[in-house]
């Protein structure tokens, strides 16, 4: 008490000092002093007695006439109270203060007083912002910004932030005052905060004003324009935040909106190029909706919208003046109409959808039919339209009849023939139809208003405060769809007898004829074979490039194609139950076989492969599909920062819950009533609701009966484990029957998915409704009816997984090809829903296309087998797969980045499309996309088990020299931790990040020692001992140990699982904490890790050598085979059954794997010869021992590792490829700038050529597979060995190739033994990289054997 | 570690691998890898040598180097009407302990000017290397060096100097002669 009484006489006696108008100005100095010590430490007690009313009137008196060092004090005077006591603020502008604090700073004869003005005027802004504004504050403050430290600067920005925050439109003017200093700041400035708070405040500047066209003129004229496009220039976009740009484009886009200068001078600085490559990068490799939607925005407005409301005719015959008489901005706008096209198919959401397609729809308006036909060349519009019309969004539809109709008024003629050919026209047919039967609907119903959202405004930046009913009425579609149909498509059809008739029939001809020649005996006829494979032939080389992907569907080709490769199993679900299950196989491998060689196989050299044309016309059709993958999104406001996703996730908030009520079926007698309200989680599903439901349901007496039916079925089920058929729930059978308003739910689909759905009337894309986690939700259960128990459909699995044990290749038992032979794809698909028959083929194809060696191989050997084939050289395979990224759908990748977004998805918000196509479809899905999902998804699991603190990390430490044995310990004991591992050295300083990725990626190279006895290629010891390190030139794979020895060489085989372990730890660990391995493992074992099955064709992937003469053998086998069961015996079997005329005894193999006499494949094995008879017996036992017997305990081991930290059957959705990018990183094969280090020149160049110059710039623009098949080009293996180019020997050496011809027309050459490569002089860098990238593409496709 | 005692308990059954293989390769003379190396290769080795005997192939002949069955000496006459005629070249040839699968390590002894062999004895041949057969033998080997010195694959040189000069083959006669130092 006593302080506040001595701070109260003593602020009086201040008070006192300030009072005297002209009192001495020492002593007011000091009694400021005293002044702004007592409010600096000023209290909420405090506050109630000051003197208030005389401190707001004397201070800004003093700052205003104050000598010396008065003002200064006086002006700190009132930010110390201003910031003490916020609402005093407002009484300091009542008395001036704000004038001559404003006036002090403008004259500027003192830094320290304009910094203590400034201060001021910060508080005092936050309080009163429109006073501020309409007494020019913010121009003030800006005035002589470079006079001020950065920090001051801040607060300048901070002060015209809080000034021109939500001003009225009347102050625009004095905000308008603000704009010159602000884009010279734009202008000027580097410094990233100051750019972003310049931005938002001119972004403010323009909102405010944007009522007025005379006012955004001027901001026009002060080059905001130019300044903006300075700063995006030259990628520096890329390095603006996203707060920056969202204020760039958002200040653009209304600049544009009223402004045709502002257009004009956006043209001018070719801001289509900008958004170009904006766009492609965020819907490419960024996937990012939010700035898509802004991108889009700004280029709608810089095209003249054409519905002509009044008041912006003029800007809008502006506007067009300015594009039309411009002949390259037309050019600029129809490179950016192909983009927007592209964007408008594969986007997740409507509305930005919606937005692409009315600036499509104005852009053909503006443009002339030339143009347009032009267009058509490049983009193919009416196939683009055709798939927009196949939504079910009635404002894209809408839009899209209204583009259209705008086509055909340009260029009837031209324009019909095309939307005939790509089934607009049939659209419009079926959507005349559909809106009809709505239309008679709605007269018995009325109450049936559609709950979509309704986005005519969403382009408009000048939103009219009031809220105005949707511009397309309920008929509006009808009745354009009518008018398209009577003015256009009536007279067209009649008119012109297209040619989609007859090539709509040949195509449906040729399949179906296809399908009844397969129908038939197969292999019995010769000629009927050839026949079919030469219908095949024409099908896919000379139809599928011209044929219109609506054709191709309308024509059921592709029924008729997946009924082909299926052996009719696709059309007719009886034939799963045939019992010729060999048979059935024997002839799907067959057709495969015959239609892998067809589709990959190049007709010339400048036309596709038959399959990528294929794959790209299903994608588009399956994009047809936009409404049977529904994203389903919680409110709008709580998106994820999109890019990021942590690795660790914290688990604070509260999971989101669903309120259900369960109620008993009215007619069901054997269960209880269940009264409580269950609050489920969003994942929940019918299935894993059960166990906990049941038990208070079901009468006492049933319990025990119930459990004992659970134990049966538990063992019965216990045989189909076996087959995987891709899906990983077993299915148990349920003992209960749940549905909501009368629809059964399908048991593993989650309970929001149903219930929003019939919320939301049909629609597609859902907008979680508020009142959803409110409601109670009704379901009702009864008992399920057991009459059929055993499904026919289970007993074939069961036959099949049966077969599998016995069957050798892989391929057979891979997941795609269960879905060819049984015709059905994996799961509880929907088969009446469209996309159905594009997901099979696309399955089927995909998995086709991962095995091309498998069945070119298999089928080379059939034909050697049976004597087409007469030379063991021919085996050989001449087709490539195509790139996997051709699989991926841009529609569905968005759609999942778009669910993913969702805050809730980690709670378990995931739609069941998604769930499927990641664990059936994943190569429809990005790679990015699938990382991301697993992130969110593993991660959560794995978080979910125990809580701790994300940011919470492990620290452990471990003896270099002892660093294999303690990383094992370390793992041992924190391998499953949830939290962070961090390493330290024992005796070195270096903490954190750094010697934790060290070790890493010393531990992953420690394991590549020799003599661990973990790797092929180990046991050569005695050859090149100076090697530590193994060299797998074909990437690292278990090296097999026989079960009849615990030791070998003094490596205790113990020793080798405990190692195998480590590396399932460490490679788990890695991929959790997001680590990088420096290991080089083989593309088999990498399968291994995916839980692929490997076969004898997968030994050439790491062994070639070995793998050739194992399947020379196995070929041999087979003829073998063949000769012995055909009619006519041939006298010389043994002369027609030489290895290479070689007698096979004379090759002198015993039953041991070669290369490892200690490994006896049968008992006595040393002892025991390979002869013609023991042959097969040999290859299938060599075979077994290098991929299965001989590793199983190693790579039990190492899965063991790994399941330790998560679920290894989580890493399915990735490719071989795949996960070699997640754990080795996407860094170089090689250091880039040490690159001329470890390269000779020579013979005509050396470091200084221009040639060689270009060169070694090439090389580091490489990729990683360009690097990857460099490596394989010039060495002949794709794995350098362990430190690189380094320790290549011989060194890589590059010479000059003579040339005698032209120099451009030559290629580059290599000779492998020498590690030479032959470079000739090319004239310029570009066709250096050209040549190089062609060679290194020709030289992959001969990679298996060569 | 309840597999590992399975597989001891296993492996007391049988003849340890070891001691089998060790019985007849000591016994070939190949004393040294007795252990560690296996049988097989031993006796295919075996089978090879003889035949080598046995054929009589004119202008080259193959025998182990001492007791080490794995490293044998190699040697090749140039063919008549060619540069290398009245040559005899000396080659060392090291077999891999999973011979036939891999190819032998086979270089010049003697010093080859020759536009695929190198300036330490390495030679660049297909066959040796990616289209390497369980088929070919040491015969079939050194008959394809042999006329590998006679057709030599001027496309891709180890020796640029010597495919510079074979369009010339009096010259090149000259240097063969000059650079030849029969062991």
């Amino acid at each position: 008490m006593d302080d506040v009484e001595s701070e109260l006489g003593m602020v009086n006696y201040v008070m006192a000092a300030l009072a005297e108008e002209d009192g001495d100005a020492a002593e007011q100095v000091a009694a400021l002093a005293t002044l702004c010590d007592v409010l600096a430490v000023a209290e909420d007690g405090l506050s109630s007695v000051f003197p208030v009313s005389e401190l707001v009137a004397h201070l800004p008196r003093l700052v205003a006439t104050g000598e010396g060092d008065v003002p200064v004090f006086a002006a700190r005077a009132i930010a110390e109270a201003c910031e003490g006591v916020p609402p005093w603020a407002k009484n300091f502008a009542r008395f001036g203060a704000v004038e001559a604090l404003r006036d002090r700073l403008v004259a500027i004869d003192d830094i320290e007083l304009a910094e203590e003005c400034l201060r001021a005027l910060d508080a005092i802004s936050q309080e009163c912002p429109v006073l501020c504004l309409r007494l020019g504050v913010a121009a003030a403050v800006l005035q002589f910004f470079d006079f001020f430290s950065t920090s001051k600067q801040k607060v300048v920005l901070r002060i015209v932030d809080n000034v021109l925050n939500d001003y009225k439109a009347e102050d625009a003017p004095k905000a308008i005052e603000a704009a010159p200093a602000l884009c010279n700041l734009l202008q000027s400035s580097t410094d990233k905060t100051i750019l972003a708070s310049a931005v938002s405040c001119l972004e403010m500047v323009s909102a405010g004003a944007s009522g007025s066209a005379e006012h955004m003129n001027m901001l026009c004229e002060l080059n905001a324009v130019d300044a903006m496009m300075k700063l995006m220039e030259n990628n520096g976009w890329k390095n603006l935040s996203d707060d920056t740009l969202a204020g760039i484009f958002g200040l653009l886009t209304d600049l544009a909106s009223v402004s045709a200068r502002v257009t004009e001078s956006l043209f001018e600085f070719n801001i289509f190029d900008l958004l170009k490559q904006m766009i492609t990068y965020y819907t490419l490799s960024h996937r990012d909706s939010n700035k898509v939607q802004m991108l889009v925005g700004l280029i709608y407005h810089l095209v003249p919208p054409c519905q002509n409301s009044d008041h912006q005719n003029q800007l809008i015959i502006a506007k067009k003046q300015v594009i039309i008489e411009q002949i390259r901005y037309i050019e600029q706008l129809a490179s950016i109409l192909t983009l927007i096209i592209e964007v408008a198919k594969s986007v997740g959401l409507s509305s930005i959808c919606y937005s692409c397609v009315v600036f499509i729809k104005n852009i053909v308006k503006l443009t002339t039919p030339d143009f347009l036909m032009e267009l058509q060349k490049t983009v193919n519009l009416s196939s683009f339209l055709a798939c927009l019309l196949a939504r079910k969004n009635r404002h894209v539809i809408f839009q899209t009849l209204n583009v259209s109709k705008a086509l055909l008024k340009k260029h009837h003629q031209f324009f019909i023939e095309a939307f005939i050919k790509e089934g607009v026209k049939h659209a419009v047919d079926t959507i005349q139809a559909r809106e009809k039967d709505a239309k008679s609907i709605h007269k018995k119903k009325r109450n049936n208003n559609l709950q979509e959202i309704c986005l005519c405004f969403d382009l408009d930046s000048v939103t009219s405060s009031t809220h105005e009913a949707c511009r397309i009425e309920n008929m509006a579609i009808l009745k354009l769809a009518e008018e398209i149909k009577k003015n256009f498509l009536a007279k067209g059809s009649t008119r012109s007898p297209h040619m989609f008739g007859c090539v709509s029939k040949s195509i449906r001809y040729l399949s179906a004829m296809l399908n009844g020649h397969a129908t038939g005996p197969p292999t019995e006829n010769q000629n009927l074979c050839k026949q079919s494979s030469e219908f095949s032939r024409q099908l896919l080389s000379d139809e599928l490039p011209s044929t219109s992907t609506f054709e191709l569907v309308q024509s059921e080709s592709i029924k008729h194609l997946a009924g082909y490769l299926s052996n009719g199993a696709y059309f007719n679900s009886n034939l799963r139950n045939c019992q010729d299950l060999i048979g059935q196989l024997m002839e799907v491998q067959n057709r495969l076989q015959k239609f892998a060689h067809l589709a990959l196989t190049v007709e010339n050299e400048s036309s596709e492969k038959p399959l990528g044309i294929l794959v790209d016309k299903l994608i588009d059709a399956l994009h047809t599909c936009y409404d049977s993958f529904p994203v389903i999104l919680d409110d709008e406001q709580c998106t994820r920062e999109s890019t990021m996703i942590p690795l660790r996730r914290s688990r604070t908030e509260e999971s989101a819950l669903l309120y259900i009520k369960f109620s008993r079926s009215s007619g069901e007698m054997g269960l209880k009533d269940y009264d409580d309200v269950l609050p489920v989680y969003l994942s929940s599903t019918p299935e894993s609701i059960e166990e906990d439901l049941f038990p208070d349901i079901c009468i006492r007496t049933d319990r025990d009966s119930a459990c004992k039916e659970t134990t049966q079925e538990a063992s019965g089920s216990g045989k189909s484990v076996g087959f995987r058929d891709g899906d990983g729930h077993s299915h148990r059978s349920s003992k209960l029957t749940l549905s909501y308003k009368g629809t059964k739910l399908q048991p593993s689909v989650p309970f929001f998915e149903p219930i929003l759905r019939s919320m939301h009337g049909g629609q597609s894309d859902i907008q979680i409704d508020p009142s959803f986690w409110d409601k109670e939700h009704k379901i009702v259960y009864r008992r399920r009816n057991k009459s059929k128990k055993i499904s026919p459909h289970s007993s074939y699995h069961a036959q099949l997984s049966c077969m599998h044990e016995k069957l050798e290749m892989s391929l057979l038992k891979d997941p795609f090809f269960s879905t060819t032979l049984t015709g059905k794809l994996p799961g509880d698909l929907d088969e009446s829903d469209p996309s159905y028959n594009f997901l099979f083929m696309l399955k089927v194809l995909e998995g086709l296309n991962r095995f091309p060696y498998h069945l070119s191989m298999c089928e080379k050997i059939c034909k050697f087998a049976e004597g087409y084939l007469q030379d063991m050289d021919g085996l050989k395979v001449t087709i490539s797969p195509i790139p996997r990224h051709q699989f991926v759908s841009n529609l569905l990748t968005n759609k999942l980045e778009l669910q993913m977004q969702d805050i809730l998805f980690g709670d378990g918000l995931i739609p069941s499309w998604c769930v499927y196509m990641v664990e059936n479809c994943p190569f429809l899905l990005s790679f990015e996309a699938r990382w991301k999902y697993f992130c969110l998804t593993v991660h959560y699991s794995f978080m979910s088990g125990e809580v701790s603190s994300p940011s919470e990390t492990v620290k452990y430490r471990v003896l270099r020299s002892n660093i294999l044995e303690d990383a094992e310990s370390m793992l041992n004991k924190h391998g499953s931790d949830t939290r962070m591992i961090e390493v330290e050295y024992e005796e070195e300083i270096g903490t954190g990040r750094g010697p934790t990725v060290e070790f890493y990626s010393t531990v992953s190279h420690g394991l590549q020692r020799m003599g661990l006895g973990m790797w092929r290629g180990d046991n050569t010891s005695q050859e090149d001992c100076e090697a530590s390190f193994v060299h797998a030139p074909f990437g690292l794979f278990p090296q097999p140990w026989t079960s009849a020895k615990t030791s070998s060489q003094g490596i205790s085989f113990s020793d080798v699982l405990q190692k195998f372990k480590l590396l399932g730890h460490l490679v788990a660990r890695a991929i959790l904490d997001g680590r990088v391995l420096g290991i080089p493992l083989s593309k088999a074992f990498y399968k291994i890790m995916l839980e692929q099955e490997l076969d004898i064709y997968d030994i050439p992937s790491f062994d070639p050598t070995l793998g050739k003469a194992v399947i020379e053998f196995h070929a041999l086998v087979k003829r073998k085979k063949f000769l012995e069961t055909s009619l006519e015996r041939t006298s010389n079997l043994v002369a027609d059954l030489s290895y290479k005329n070689v007698r096979l005894e004379d090759l002198c193999l015993d039953f041991t794997l070669p290369g490892n006499p200690e490994y006896e494949l049968v008992p006595g094995g040393s002892e025991k010869m390979v002869t013609l008879d023991t042959l097969e017996e040999y290859v299938s036992s060599v075979a077994d021992a290098t991929l299965n017997s001989g590793i199983s305990r190693q790579i039990e081991a190492f899965k063991s590792g790994i399941d330790e930290v998560f679920d290894l059957k989580t890493l399915r959705m990735f490719s071989e490829d795949e996960m070699e990018r997640i754990l080795c990183g996407e860094q170089d094969a090689w250091a880039s700038y040490k690159l001329e280090d470890h390269i000779d020149f020579d013979h005509g160049y050396d470091v200084n050529s221009p040639s060689v110059i270009n060169f070694l710039e090439i090389l580091r623009e490489f990729g990683r597979d360009d690097q990857r098949a460099f490596v394989q080009f010039t060495t002949g293996a794709p794995q350098l060995p362990l430190g690189g180019l380094a320790s290549l020997h011989p060194k890589l050496t590059v010479v000059r190739k003579q040339c005698d011809g032209k120099v451009d027309d030559e290629l580059p050459s290599v000779n492998t033994c020498r590690h030479f490569i032959k470079l000739p002089p090319y004239s310029s860098k570009e066709i250096m990289r050209q040549k190089l990238k062609y060679a290194l593409a020709e030289g992959l496709d001969s990679f298996h054997l060569s | 570690m309840a597999r590992g005692e399975n597989n001891d308990s296993h492996g007391s059954g049988n003849v340890p691998a070891a001691a089998t293989a060790a019985a007849p390769a000591s016994a070939a003379g190949g004393g040294k890898q007795a252990g560690a190396e296996g049988q097989s290769v031993v006796r295919r080795l075996q089978s090879e040598l003889m035949a080598l005997m046995m054929g009589g192939d004119p202008g080259v002949s193959a025998f182990p180097e001492g007791d080490n069955i794995f490293q044998w000496v190699g040697t090749i006459a140039g063919s008549a009407a060619t540069a290398y005629e009245g040559t005899s070249y000396r080659l060392s040839l090291a077999f891999p302990s999973d011979y036939p699968y891999k190819p032998p390590k086979v270089r010049f002894d003697t010093p080859c000017f020759h536009p695929n062999v190198d300036a330490h004895g390495n030679i660049c041949l297909d066959i040796l290397q990616d289209k390497w057969s369980s088929a070919y033998d040491v015969r079939t080997i050194l008959l394809s060096i042999q006329s590998l010195l006679g057709e030599p694959n001027n496309d891709s040189p180890l020796n640029t100097q010597a495919a510079a000069l074979w369009a010339n083959q009096e010259e090149f006669r000259k240097m063969v002669e000059k650079l030849y130092k029969p062991a």
